[in-house]
């Protein structure tokens, strides 16, 4: 009965996701419209043609057809995979994310693991000295590190830890074997689990402060049941639900900061694959990339909102869960 | 290790209050005001411009003449330091008096009165969430030509559905407690109930999420101007500043650092001061 609910459950947040991702290509197809002078502006990108080439081109991107049937023609391709190419470099689009996607994920990923190790050992440690120096000034800490921009983190870590103590390479993914790309996105990963470190580390303090006041803690160590244990076989594992909401909020919010820091280390993945579409007006490539990252946002919250039910087998399928 | 003391919940604001407002919090006003005062008459009291270029003196580390040193035009940083504080101030204010706006109107609405409106607001909201935030602002300012006021309004746009969410909560909670169904029982109408009696209760709550607003459009305009979107090239601004700066690392340092520095001091003080407010709403 379980599972069927579980199935079932899935089955509605899939059909939820219908109406979602019409609306996301919606916008992301009018993108290219909103350029000045419209598609084609940005495809001459300011070369001077005659008005024949103009219109094989407006023919060819079916531009002379009404909205809705240019966004059908648009759709079916993204459907089928085919964004389209770059007008920058002539590469389609889908093998240009391609190339760079895994780039991202993993140091996203790598983000995310830090940034959730060392958010949660300081959340902790914070939450069990509860109103001590040492949990002010992680506070203070976790304050100060979610007002410094990314920008400004890649920048100072690329000025003090790369160039003046010379632990890390300095720029781009270096030429070698995996274990060099490795190597090349150590510093970059610590720089992108930086800024939401003080936001996890502030949810796992109020998330275990809040169990640690509840009284199966208490009753536990009254039976005797040693600090460690029920610090983490209990305490822990109920504090996981709000842990679990910030790690999904985590894997999307540091998209924002790999730009920044994609950019700064000259790292190929798709901040920076966006951040030249962009200065290029390659509108084929953001709307992929764009579209791409969506998709990314969606799936990961589903990912998520099932997850929550492993943890927590009392959140009920359906109409509770939000 | 032994079990904490269930000591009552203390916090970093709760050290040597002034006037029942905290020290720390005092320091955070303190810095705005300053800020504000430089971006008010600091250009004015300066002597030397913000575009002026010192021609003998390009990427210099600070001196008698620069304090800050000079960028790779030759530039005083301090001067367009002082000169970027203007711009830093008035962009995010503007994001975050949005944000207030309009989430105490449409989100006091939505959570009061529930129902169809309710539903059609918070799937719009749902749909913004769904969007790559940051992303969608890189490409509208970029498609739609840059600029700094251009900016402004993209992240408006995206910043008040946070807000929306958050004060819909609070009038949803509001409105089962006992002084508004006091204020129904004897007639008060639903707008007054709304703007008189739910508004001014949350706003507390409000307060903090404009400082929350406020340093967070600071970090995001400054990280647009910092990839060379949002303000027009060669205006003072602290994010395109860092940029330029960053090249500059080598020679003078203080060129990207002191950018970095004000950047952070600001929104360090903004997310003080709303971290008070919210505990003040809380009530703990």
């Amino acid at each position: 009965m379980h599972t069927q609910s579980i199935v079932l459950h899935l089955l509605r947040r899939l059909l939820m996701l219908i109406p979602l991702a019409i609306a996301v290509s919606l916008v992301v197809f009018l993108l290219a419209s909103l350029i000045p002078g419209g598609p084609v502006a940005a495809l001459l990108a300011g070369k001077a043609t005659d008005t024949a080439t103009i219109e094989a081109m407006k023919a060819r991107l079916h531009l002379n057809e009404p909205l809705h049937m240019q966004y059908f023609y648009w759709i079916s391709g993204v459907v089928r995979g085919d964004f389209g190419t770059s007008i920058f470099t002539g590469q389609p689009v889908t093998a240009a994310i391609g190339e760079r996607i895994w780039i991202t994920l993993v140091l996203n990923l790598a983000g995310v693991l830090l940034c959730l190790l060392a958010g949660g050992s300081l959340g902790i440690a914070a939450a069990v000295n509860r109103g001590s120096l040492f949990d002010r000034a992680i506070v203070a800490f976790s304050l100060f590190l979610s007002s410094a921009p990314p920008f400004v983190l890649a920048i100072a870590g690329l000025y003090f830890l790369a160039y003046k103590l010379g632990w890390f390479p300095l720029f781009g993914l270096g030429r070698g074997g995996p274990l060099t790309t490795a190597w090349h996105l150590v510093l970059p990963a610590i720089i992108v689990s930086i800024s939401p470190l003080g936001f996890i580390t502030k949810m796992v303090r109020a998330a275990m402060i809040d169990q640690l006041d509840q009284d199966y803690v208490t009753f536990a160590r009254a039976r005797g049941i040693p600090f460690r244990q029920v610090l983490f076989a209990h305490a822990f594992r109920n504090a996981m639900v709000p842990v679990l909401t910030a790690a999904g909020l985590l894997f999307v919010g540091l998209l924002t900061g790999t730009v920044f820091v994609e950019t700064v280390f000259g790292i190929p993945g798709m901040g920076r694959l966006l951040v030249t579409a962009v200065q290029f007006n390659d509108f084929p490539v953001m709307q992929g990339v764009v579209l791409f990252v969506a998709a990314w946002i969606v799936l990961t919250n589903l990912v998520i909102d099932l997850l929550y039910t492993l943890v927590d087998p009392r959140v009920q399928f359906g109409r509770a869960s939000r | 290790m032994t079990l904490a003391a269930p000591a009552a919940p203390v916090r970093l604001t709760r050290r040597l209050p002034i006037l029942g407002v905290p020290v720390i919090v005092w320091l955070s006003i303190g810095f705005i005001v300053l800020t504000l005062l430089v971006a008010l008459v600091g250009e004015w009291l300066f002597p030397i411009s913000p575009v002026a270029q010192d021609l003998y003196r390009i990427s210099t580390p600070p001196s008698a003449d620069h304090w800050l040193g000079t960028d790779e035009l030759g530039r005083d940083v301090l001067a367009r330091l002082i000169a970027g504080s203007r711009t830093a101030i008035i962009g995010p204010f503007i994001v975050a008096l949005i944000g207030f706006v309009v989430s105490s109107l449409v989100g006091i609405y939505a959570g009061y009165s529930g129902g169809a409106v309710d539903n059609i607001i918070m799937r719009v909201v749902d749909f913004i969430i769904a969007l790559p935030g940051l992303l969608i602002a890189i490409v509208l300012v970029s498609v739609l030509g840059g600029g700094y006021w251009l900016a402004i309004g993209v992240l408006s746009l995206l910043n008040v559905q946070g807000d929306i969410r958050i004060v819909r909560g609070a009038a949803l909670k509001e409105r089962s407690l006992t002084y508004i169904e006091a204020a129904r029982a004897v007639g008060v109408p639903k707008p007054r109930i709304m703007y008189g009696h739910i508004l001014p209760n949350i706003l507390a709550l409000s307060a903090s999420t404009f400082a929350i607003d406020f340093a967070g459009a600071l970090v995001a305009l400054a990280g647009l101007a910092f990839l060379g979107l949002g303000a027009e090239v060669g205006t003072p601004e602290w994010g395109s500043m860092l940029a330029e700066g960053q090249a500059l690392l080598f020679s003078n340092p203080a060129a990207a650092l002191a950018p970095a520095a004000a950047i952070i001091l600001l929104a360090v003080s903004v997310n003080l001061i709303g971290d008070w407010a919210y505990d003040r709403y809380t009530g703990r």
